[in-house]
């Protein structure tokens, strides 16, 4: 496993403080047996650093530089300082400087302290999640935060313990750790204070090293620490596993829609400066115009709305006790089509019960559970998660009538161990152990309450009972018994010959409450489950049987290396269950899925699916994971349920749909209006709005955006994934885009032939310089406004296939953005005291507001019929 | 060992004149789907032939109990006997020649009473001298009176080979305290 290599140097340190006495250890360390007093302890911390693996959070002003790097920010902070050099006037150089930089101020601004705001609830939600450790401060045992805990400690573990450091065991009794979170093997260790002779190839394999990531299953014992945070082999190994991700489908989604808006801003401005110099022949005002065309096709606000989008997703899904670590990953989760998960842990309870207890014959036997009941009660070695569910079904009353005569404990040759117990004058050996093993020790097997001699062909039989539990997806040992008389005291393994095979034991990880119900959430939504586990397909079968997951094909990790690439897609596409894989393999099949355009979600627990958790669009993990694995993970479940999955698929598909509003409204509206531009700039002999006026226009616009994350989302609109669709914008904007430039043109035409002659006495070429200046402040103005109603309210056309208004009404936020920046641009073209713009609100007459009023109700029902058939499709 | 018993009386009991595993397989299945309890067409020969891939059935050297178990249905279980002078090719795995067939047809709801016959069976055979005395049988009434000896062994003597003494102990009873009365 890539993942289990230490690193270079660090295992080193470890390894050496390992090898050499113990007294050498505190020694290197500057420890004592007594622990560290509290100040030295402070010191340490302030030295060392926190005992923590977590990558640290960039510093405000970082976060905020790091906003300025945004394709469309540097755009349009390269616009500003050119409008700022280029324009004359110096009233409107303030004013066009002041209104870009506004943009910007916008843009980045709000975005950061939307992104803040929801840092700090996931801080809070992170918070609770901290774990604690007791080690001797003072002379004595205290307990202290982990990431607390410094070189020269000395930590006091008990069975549940989390190793929190690298650790030298000084004392131990019946002390056994679990790695598994390390090296993937699940079969406990067992640690004692021996000095390492040989010289090991890592820390792992001394017999007294204990390494953080480890947990203790079993014993007591103490321990000096000896290298904290990313100097231990699990921060070195995790320091490389939480690098910077693979670019997610909602980045690479958009930045393609972001680099198309430039290049069709260059293509555009270029022509329209072309066109405008060619026609005004002035070549300064033509650069100043071009460039608040630039402005004008920019969709400065795109950082903005995603912010805001993702941030107020990010704060639902925070109430549901959802820790969002990445916001673009909410978006990722609504596009997510495919959800794969490991099993244990995530779907299941992580909690081994016993489900059955059966005599050979598959029967349900009270003898069984009592013999094995009694096996675990009187063992004193390892108790492993299954004496602990055999414990759990029931508890005799042996104080009594029982007494414990002797041991025989569990190895790994044997694969079994046995209790002799006396009860009333009688010892019997009972022995439980794995199935094999303990059959090659059986000679008669019980049936009821009569022993039969076993043979070859009733061993076959009698297994047969141990293949359909296994095949159920249960977990069996078997158990065996021998009556011995009182002469014995002392038992040795030999003693386990000639037994009475009594039945079987089966356990089972059961699946969590409400993963049968997130399942078919997930099937409802559009999203294709599948289990991509360490674990046999016979386990991972039950378990789909029990949560109703459909399996149509099941594929091994071994088949999966024996198939070429073409075929390991195909596999990976169509199995259910992939079973038995390495964590390379988990993380292969992501990336083939991706390759293959879906996007993939993962959720899993262990060290083992870090590289899964990084490979997939979003990596979800639950808060009892190791801590790697929730650092790998984009979102990390608080809550046991998993039902909040669907919510949160719900939660990123609204977002989606509303940063989707912004894209359709940004590429089709705006492009519409430099359709318009460029061909007035051909046609007229003035431009058809001033610069200053298209900043204003550009900025009353935005305004109206900003309520966009709080607008209401249709329940049809989240029914299957969203994914980015670029040449479904891209068809959005080319069929939107001229709808709403063919409107713009009957403006211009309105205004050059009907409204400004009427107004100012006269053709264009009736006109004197007076008169012209006259006719462009009214043609401005009447556009300006026509271009604000429409391009403002084309937002409730996009926003559902069904009827605008009617329909599908938008939120009151989004309304009321909607109707204020109507109004206040309406407002802006009488106001007397905005001189400066160039506009004349009263000149305009009647039949201009009229023909406005019918132009807007003919472009929005235009617009709806050509935008529904796209948005029904989307 | 009463299953067998019944098969002895009701005539049961053939010589095999062919020496190979599935043409004995082939006969004893015929055999068993003849009897009239037996549903017809319930592919005795297969799933005899099924089971015996998943395991060979040769109890002891020189005997073997091919079997079919079949689901769903309730009802007892019955047995033809086969014997083969010359010995049959079974593939046991103590590489010798099988000179006496048991094959049985079982209900699923009969594992128990199979269980049972195939231990008594089994212990019949190594304390009366293992299979030689069936090997060394001329005429098919010397292999019925030798059969009749292993039933008779098994039924007075033979299984259950001795009855289990369990542990018994109850579970901790949670002792209440009456609340005080007023």
């Amino acid at each position: 496993m890539p993942e289990s290599k230490p690193s270079k140097d660090t295992p080193d340190k470890v390894t050496a403080l390992l090898h050499g006495p113990e007294e050498a250890a505190f020694t290197a360390v500057e420890a004592i047996r007594e622990g560290l007093s509290s100040e030295e302890a402070a010191r340490r911390l302030e030295k060392f650093g926190p005992n923590s693996v977590s990558a640290r959070r960039a510093s405000a002003i970082v976060e905020l530089l790091r906003k300025f790097k945004e394709p469309l920010v540097v755009q349009l902070m390269v616009i500003c300082v050119l409008s700022y050099f280029f324009e004359d006037e110096p009233t409107k150089k303030i004013l066009s400087t002041s209104l870009v930089g506004g943009m910007v101020f916008l843009s980045v601004f709000l975005s950061y302290f939307q992104e803040s705001r929801s840092a700090k609830a996931i801080a809070k939600l992170q918070a609770m999640v901290k774990s604690s450790c007791l080690v001797i401060r003072d002379g004595i045992e205290t307990s202290v935060p982990i990431d607390e805990i410094v070189p020269g400690d000395i930590v006091v573990l008990a069975a549940g313990s989390i190793i929190p450091a690298d650790c030298r065991i000084i004392q131990a009794k019946d002390f056994f750790l679990s790695q598994s979170a390390l090296t993937g093997e699940s079969m406990p260790v067992e640690r004692m204070p021996l000095p390492t002779l040989a010289n090991p190839h890592s820390a792992q394999e001394c017999p007294n090293g204990c390494l953080m990531g480890s947990n203790v299953q079993s014993g007591t014992g103490r321990a000096l620490v000896l290298a904290t945070g990313r100097e231990t082999q699990f921060g070195a190994m995790s320091a490389r596993m939480v690098e910077r991700k693979d670019a997610t489908a909602f980045e690479l989604g958009t930045r393609d829609f972001v680099w198309m808006m430039i290049r069709m801003m260059l293509i555009m401005t270029t022509l329209t400066f072309g066109f405008s110099a060619w026609r005004t022949g002035k070549v300064l005002d033509a650069f100043l115009f071009a460039l608040t065309v630039a402005i004008g096709l920019t969709p400065e606000m795109l950082p903005m709305i995603l912010a805001g989008c993702l941030s107020k997703g990010a704060k639902s899904l925070a109430r549901l006790k959802v820790v969002m670590k990445r916001l673009d990953a909410i978006q990722n989760l609504g596009a997510m089509d495919i959800f794969c998960t490991d099993k244990t842990g995530t779907l299941t309870q992580d909690h081994i019960v016993l489900q059955r207890h059966v005599d050979v014959i598959g029967r349900d036997s009270e003898d069984v559970l009592r013999y094995a009941w009694m096996n675990a009660h009187y063992q004193t070695g390892l108790r492993n998660l299954l004496d602990r569910a055999i414990l759990s079904r029931t508890d005799l009353d042996v104080e009594r009538s029982c007494r414990k005569v002797d041991e025989i404990p569990f190895d790994f040759q044997r694969r079994r161990m046995s209790v002799v117990v006396d009860h009333e004058g009688d010892y019997q050996l009972i022995c439980k152990g794995a199935v094999e093993e303990i059959l090659s020790v059986c000679d008669r097997y019980q049936i009821d309450d009569e022993l039969h001699t076993m043979i070859p062909m009733i061993k076959d039989e009698v297994l047969e009972e141990y293949r359909s539990l296994s095949a159920q997806g249960f977990r069996v040992i078997a158990l065996a018994y021998r009556d011995f008389d009182r002469s014995r005291e002392v038992f040795t393994a030999a003693d386990e010959s000639g037994l009475v095979l009594l039945g079987y034991l089966a356990f089972f990880d059961p699946p969590k409450e409400t993963a049968a119900t997130a399942l078919a959430g997930l099937r409802e939504r559009g999203v294709r489950a599948k289990i991509l586990t360490g674990d046999n397909e016979l386990v991972s079968r039950k378990v789909c049987d029990d949560v109703g997951m459909p399996v149509s094909r099941v594929v091994t990790g071994a088949q999966l290396a024996a198939m070429d690439k073409e075929a390991f897609d195909l596999a990976a596409l169509e199995a259910d269950i992939l079973a038995r894989l390495t964590p390379a393999q988990k993380e292969q099949v992501i990336r083939s899925l991706k390759a293959q355009g879906h996007t993939v979600g993962f959720m899993g627990d262990g060290i083992n699916d870090v590289l899964a958790l990084k490979a997939a669009d979003v990596g979800i993990s639950v808060d009892t994971a190791v801590d790697v694995a929730k650092e790998s993970a984009d979102a990390v479940l608080l809550e046991k349920s998993l039902l909040v999955l669907v919510d949160g698929i719900d939660e990123g598909r609204r977002i989606f749909c509303n940063i989707e509003k912004y894209i359709r409204m940004g590429a089709s509206s705006n492009f519409g209006n430099m359709f318009s531009v460029l061909g007035a700039a051909l046609l007229f002999p003035f431009q058809p709005l001033s610069p200053i006026l298209i900043l204003v226009n550009n900025f009353i616009y935005d305004f109206s955006q900003t309520a966009i994350p709080f607008d209401r989302v249709e329940d049809d609109q989240i029914a299957k994934p969203r994914q980015w669709n670029i040449s479904g914008i891209r068809s959005f904007m080319l069929w939107l885009g001229p709808v709403s430039s063919l409107f713009d043109y009957l403006t211009f035409a309105l205004m050059w032939f009907v409204i400004c002659p009427a107004a100012c006495g006269g053709s264009w070429s009736s006109l004197d310089a007076d008169g012209h200046i006259k006719f462009v402040i009214l043609f401005h103005t009447g556009w300006f406004i026509e271009s604000i109603v429409t391009q403002t309210l084309v937002v409730h056309v996009i926003r559902s296939a069904k009827v605008p208004f009617f329909g599908a009404r938008a939120s009151w936020q989004l309304s009321l953005t909607t109707i204020a920046a109507v109004s206040f641009a309406c407002w802006l073209t009488f106001s007397p005291w905005i001189k400066g713009l160039g506009l004349n609100g009263p000149g305009l007459g009647s039949t201009y507001w009229l023909a406005l009023a019918a132009m807007t109700v003919a472009y929005v029902t235009l617009a709806h019929l050509i935008a529904r058939p796209r948005l029904q499709s989307a | 060992m009463r299953k067998l018993l019944d098969a002895l009386q009701s005539g049961r009991l053939f010589e095999l004149t062919e020496t190979s595993k599935d043409e004995a397989f082939d006969f004893l299945g015929r055999v068993l789907e003849a009897i009239p309890e037996i549903p017809d067409n319930s592919g005795v020969v297969e799933a005899m032939r099924a089971r015996e891939q998943s395991g060979n059935t040769s109890v002891s050297p020189g005997l073997a109990c091919p079997h079919a178990r079949v689901e769903g249905i309730t009802a007892d279980i019955y047995c033809a006997v086969g014997w083969s002078k010359d010995g049959i090719d079974y593939d046991a795995p103590d590489g010798q020649r099988v000179h006496l067939l048991v094959a049985y047809w079982i209900p699923d709801c009969q594992r128990v009473a199979f269980l049972k016959e195939m231990s008594g069976l089994a212990k019949a055979v190594l304390s009366t001298g293992g299979i030689g005395v069936i090997r060394d049988c001329d005429t098919l009434g010397e292999v019925r009176h030798r059969l009749l000896d292993w039933v008779t062994f098994a039924l007075n003597e033979g299984s259950p080979d001795v009855r289990a003494r369990m542990l018994k102990l109850s579970e901790k009873s949670t002792e209440h305290t009456p609340p005080p009365q007023n």
